[in-house]
């Protein structure tokens, strides 16, 4: 393999022996000598590895060839940037990740990327799991996003660099750091990259610091389909508090020196920026693309004449300091070096068993210890605001709001941001009184947009805070589910453990408000979250166990930086009572902040008995308990789990608290079809093959209606006692 | 097709009694381009009014007085490897990059044509002067066991050391399987003193070693950007791997730049010889590494930095041995005469 060159390469070189270069561009004092060099060399060894990755996967050593060829003046880009500045990289960046390299002495760009593309394990950030450009210490998280799905983030990341400042806080990138981000021209269509710009340019345009450099390689195509002439100017050039600059990528000295100007300008008024690169897409899409289906011969042609190589090769040579064939010399020279790296990477071990791939799914445990409770007089000081409920049994909605008060005191990097939340409390007064205890930079009113709320979120919690966000309805994460599943879930997995995005998304959720909202009010589906690897989803269903979760959900993210969903059911938050009006009997005492926090994945039990076992959670589990009275009343003796931790589920904990019941009712709020119940049924029978006898009561599968008629479609107490009366009159 | 190769030139301590002659028995095997050489070294030497290599290696006897005064060993060092990287048989080793240890990145920079052989012989013997003259001790201590595997225990009394004497001692060089450390003369006396002894050898002071690579070199240092402007420093014709693990390319280098490191940070900071060998392997993915003269003492420490990044499977002194035993060696240090011999394309038996 080291001594094939690939045909594109054959045929540059001749061109280069032949001198048939364009004529150089005018470059001006900006790049000395070495400087013109050091970029021409990331360029060239850019493209090289794009031509090895297509003969390596030829040889069935590489497994994706989408490359960076065209783009190779992004090279400047890093240039202008410093190591410390985070970026986050679109795939065609691999001139910008060598030239960054450059920055650290003692790293080794090319070796890693060719592990990289050889997906072998000793790839040093991702370890095999994908062919990224990511590093640690070179600050660039890896991405695998296609569709701009990194661009929230960028924007979050520029955020909470500032907000490091505000607070004094100690993050993972420096405070005159800025983020980079760079996408495509389809990209910069994509609702996900607009909603992210957009949220740039609304906080900047109220002079909040958004320290963000956005840089949209515009090559005029999306796979196949043209960009049209001028749309990103127009599109991208007219926005509120977005400088726009622009410059051809082709040309080394312009990029370097508008670069450098975008650069300066997003580090001194810590205003967002965005970066138009003209740039050209060499040999189609990607290695199994055949642009000349879809594209005119002359096109193409015109594309190849503004490679960027070939103009960096004419100002070297304009600069007299390479002859054609000594520069067609040192090309060749870097081809074979780049075949001998190959030659190594190729042989590296790859991940093999189940065990190795997953273990990065989640991130280490971190060693430092948690910051100490806060102490009594600061308590007191804390909670004076809401004094006459003190001591008082509350609901759900004021527990978990004390007991964001309490970790907010303890947890000085705890973070929250979503709409409403400030002033007026979120719509549920979860978070009332937050922002006048900690102040409106660690309570944020955001703008109205679930991709922005949770790549704020993921920005802030790379940047080193707790985050976490608050969506206001859980139909609303449906819309900006890829933010979670495609991009908090995935960082650890794709940088093997090395960056995490520590997070606590608050939802309120599930269905049975009293006749008000309709469905996207009662939305009663959380499967999207069900088969995301590595996420927790917590739900509790009463007060007490709201304070304890959201303990246990804060702590799971600041020990083990871990992506914790807390679904809280919105129909519960203010509900008192259980039998009937007045007894209060769904209030809960305040659990003292130093009361032990439930192993992850315990279910809650009620009751001992062993005739019937009923596990349910949230809404489900209150409704149960209120038939189990009534089946109690009759003599009857069960027991109900409230299972608090929905994903993952812990059977063997969940069979340890059915104890010796055999009889189990599966009482499920969610739809019959996808919701949890089908995964409990399987799981309990896996686990115990024809010991159970297993009954389920599920939510239709039916979307919910306005009004009274909601109910129709959601399972009651009546029904819950008459399906525990069926199975326990099996027994009989 | 030629073999590629990467050059690794060695730094202070390697000409020792065994070595003695072995300069000058070596040139035999060569072209007068070498001979030209060694005279054109000699020269500067006598115009300095200090021994000549040729002097210093036909001595009848090792005289540690006169061998291991800091500017004739260094002279020594550096016209030993220079002359041994001039024997390499290019017609059948392509030289791919060029690093060194220690001393041995003024070496690597001559190997590399970055200095004329004027330039490169008045500077390594001024370097060697102003260091000398600079305070301190230097002394090794293990960082693995006798297979090679890394030992957490020893690493951790090297870390116990460094952090009871801040800005007194410093890791001076990381040098594969040993920690060279340096610093005041107290802080080097008390740390050997209280790290416990290994293998009867460690901790072991090198005699007449100041605290190179640290902090105590900084007037050393500004005396040298003084008096060697950047304008004698050229791009190197060979890629350069440095002491922090930095390339510079060849054929247009920064002259400032390559300045400011050899004669500041490169004297001032840690040199980390392991990291220099790790990215040169991978960035330059040699067919072998060419250790050059004197002696071969090198072939340890490169290994063991191969063991440390399992280097082409490499895991320990066991795995490296092996490879060692085929007919052509990984690593061919050209103080051993057949594997000399396999670099140069003489026989064995003529030096």
């Amino acid at each position: 393999m080291a001594a094939s060159i690939h045909p594109w390469l054959t045929e540059f070189v001749q061109r280069l022996q032949q001198q048939n270069l364009p004529q150089a561009q005018a470059a001006g004092g900006l790049l000395t000598d070495s400087e013109l060099f050091e970029l021409f060399e990331s360029q060239l060894a850019s493209r090289l590895l794009d031509l090895q990755s297509r003969l390596m996967q030829a040889a069935g050593q590489s497994f994706y060839t989408i490359g960076s060829s065209g783009h190779e003046g992004n090279a400047a880009v890093a240039k202008a940037l410093r190591v410390t500045d985070p970026a986050f990289l679109h795939y065609r960046s691999g001139a910008f990740f060598i030239q960054r390299a450059k920055q650290l002495p003692g790293t080794t760009p090319l070796y890693d990327m060719l592990l990289s593309f050889a997906a072998s394990s000793d790839d040093p950030i991702s370890g095999g799991r994908h062919k990224v450009l990511g590093s640690l210490a070179l600050s660039v998280p890896p991405q695998t996003s296609t569709i701009a799905s990194h661009v929230p983030k960028a924007m979050g990341t520029a955020f909470a660099i500032g907000l490091s400042q505000r607070l004094e806080h100690q993050g993972r990138w420096p405070r005159d750091a800025i983020a980079m981000c760079s996408f495509g021209d389809a990209s910069a269509n994509h609702s996900t990259a607009l909603g992210a710009i957009n949220s740039a340019s609304w906080a900047a345009y109220q002079q909040i610091p958004m320290p963000l450099l956005l840089v949209c390689e515009d090559n005029g195509l999306g796979i196949s389909t043209h960009t049209p002439n001028g749309w990103i100017q127009q599109q991208l050039s007219q926005r509120p508090a977005l400088k726009y600059f622009r410059a051809d990528g082709s040309n080394l000295a312009e990029t370097y020196l508008v670069a450098r100007e975008a650069a300066d300008y997003v580090r001194h008024k810590r205003k967002p920026a965005v970066l138009h690169l003209r740039t050209v897409r060499l040999f189609g899409h990607a290695g199994a693309d055949a642009e000349s289906a879809y594209r005119s011969k002359q096109e193409i042609a015109r594309d190849a004449e503004r490679d960027p190589l070939l103009h960096s090769c004419a100002a070297l040579i304009s600069r007299s300091l390479f002859d054609h064939q000594q520069l067609a010399d040192y090309v060749v020279r870097q081809q074979q070096r780049i075949a001998r790296i190959a030659g190594q990477a190729s042989q590296q071990p790859k991940l093999e068993s189940p065990a190795a791939i997953m273990k990065a799914i989640v991130p280490p445990p971190r060693q430092t210890p948690l910051p100490a409770l806060p102490g009594a007089e600061q308590r007191r000081s804390l909670f004076n605001w809401d004094k006459h409920n003190l001591g008082k049994r509350q609901h759900l909605a004021k527990l978990i709001n004390w007991a964001l008060h309490d970790l907010m005191a303890q947890f000085g990097n705890l973070v929250l941001c979503g709409e409403d939340i400030a002033k007026k409390g979120g719509v549920y007064h979860v978070t009332q009184h937050l922002m006048e205890a900690f102040g409106p930079n660690r309570v944020l009113n955001t703008v109205l947009d679930e991709q922005s709320i949770l790549g704020l979120a993921i920005g802030m919690a790379q940047q080193g805070f707790i985050a976490m966000p608050e969506i206001q309805f859980l139909a609303y994460v449906h819309n900006a589910e890829d933010q979670i599943r495609g991009e908090a879930a995935t960082l650890s997995f794709f940088s093997n453990g090395q960056y995490s995005n520590p997070m606590v998304i608050r939802i309120a959720g599930l269905a049975y408000q009293k006749g008000f909202g309709g469905h996207f009010h009662n939305d009663n589906s959380f499967a999207v979250f069900r088969d995301i690897p590595g996420i927790i989803l917590l739900c509790p269903s009463n007060g007490h166990d709201g304070a304890l979760l959201m303990r246990q959900a804060t702590m799971l993210a600041a020990r083990e930086q871990r992506v914790v969903v807390m679904l809280e059911p919105i129909a519960l938050y203010m509900t008192r009572d259980l039998h009937q009006e007045g007894d209060g009997g769904w209030l809960c005492d305040y659990p003292d902040p130093d009361q032990p926090i439930p192993e992850l994945g315990e279910p809650a039990v009620f009751g001992d008995g062993e005739e019937l076992a009923i596990i349910s959670y949230g809404n489900g589990y209150y409704l149960s308990r209120q038939a189990e009275a009534k089946l109690a009343a009759d003599g009857h003796k069960l027991r109900v789990l409230d299972l608090r931790c929905l994903v993952p589920l812990h059977t063997d904990k969940i069979i340890a608290a059915l104890d010796n019941c055999k009889k189990i009712l599966i009482v499920d709020e969610c739809r019959r079809r996808g919701s949890l119940s089908e995964e409990l049924f399987t799981a309990l029978h896996e686990a115990r093959p024809d010991h159970y006898e297993i009954s389920r009561l599920n939510a239709e599968d039916s979307f919910i209606p306005l009004g009274k008629a909601a109910y129709a479609v959601l399972p009651s107490a009546d029904q819950i006692q008459a399906q525990a009366r069926k199975l326990l009159g099996a027994t009989s | 097709m030629k073999k590629t190769a990467l050059v690794v030139c060695p730094g202070r301590g390697t000409y020792n009694k065994p070595e003695l002659g072995s300069i000058s028995s070596k040139i035999g095997e060569d072209s007068a381009k070498i001979r030209d050489i060694m005279q054109q070294i000699d020269d500067v030497r006598a115009e300095l009014g200090v021994p000549t290599v040729a002097e210093l290696d036909q001595m009848d006897l090792y005289k540690s007085r006169i061998h291991q005064a800091p500017d004739n060993a260094a002279a020594l060092i550096y016209a030993a490897g220079y002359t041994d990287f001039l024997a390499i048989n290019r017609d059948e080793y392509e030289v791919v990059a060029i690093t060194g240890n220690s001393m041995g990145w003024y070496t690597a920079m001559a190997c590399a044509g970055c200095w004329s052989v004027d330039t490169s012989t008045r500077l390594v013997t001024n370097m060697a002067q102003l260091t000398a003259g600079g305070e301190g001790a230097q002394f090794i201590y293990p960082l693995v066991d006798a297979n090679w595997q890394p030992s957490a225990e020893y690493r951790s009394r090297i870390a116990e050391q460094l952090a009871a004497h801040p800005g007194e001692l410093m890791m001076s060089i990381n040098y594969g399987g040993y920690a060279v450390l340096a610093g005041s003369t107290a802080a080097c006396e008390a740390a050997m003193a209280a790290l416990p002894p290994v293998d009867e050898r460690f901790p072991l002071l090198l005699p007449g070693h100041a605290a190179f690579h640290t902090s105590l070199m900084s007037e050393a240092s500004e005396s040298a950007l003084e008096r060697w402007p950047a304008v004698l420093f050229k791009a190197p014709s060979t890629p350069l791997i440095d002491g922090r693990g930095h390339c510079w390319p060849s054929h247009i280098t920064s002259a400032e730049a390559l300045h400011d490191y050899t004669l500041g940070h490169q004297v001032t900071q840690t040199y980390d010889f392991t990291r220099a060998i790790q990215v040169a392997v991978k960035e330059y993915a040699p067919d072998h590494i060419i250790l050059l003269g004197p002696g071969s003492g090198l072939g340890g420490a490169v290994a063991q930095a191969l063991i440390q990044c399992n280097w082409q499977g490499l895991d320990s002194k066991e795995s490296f041995s092996k490879r060692q035993q085929q007919p052509q060696p990984y690593v061919l240090s050209m103080g051993l005469p057949e594997q000399r011999a396999l670099v140069t394309g003489h026989d064995a038996e003529k030096i």
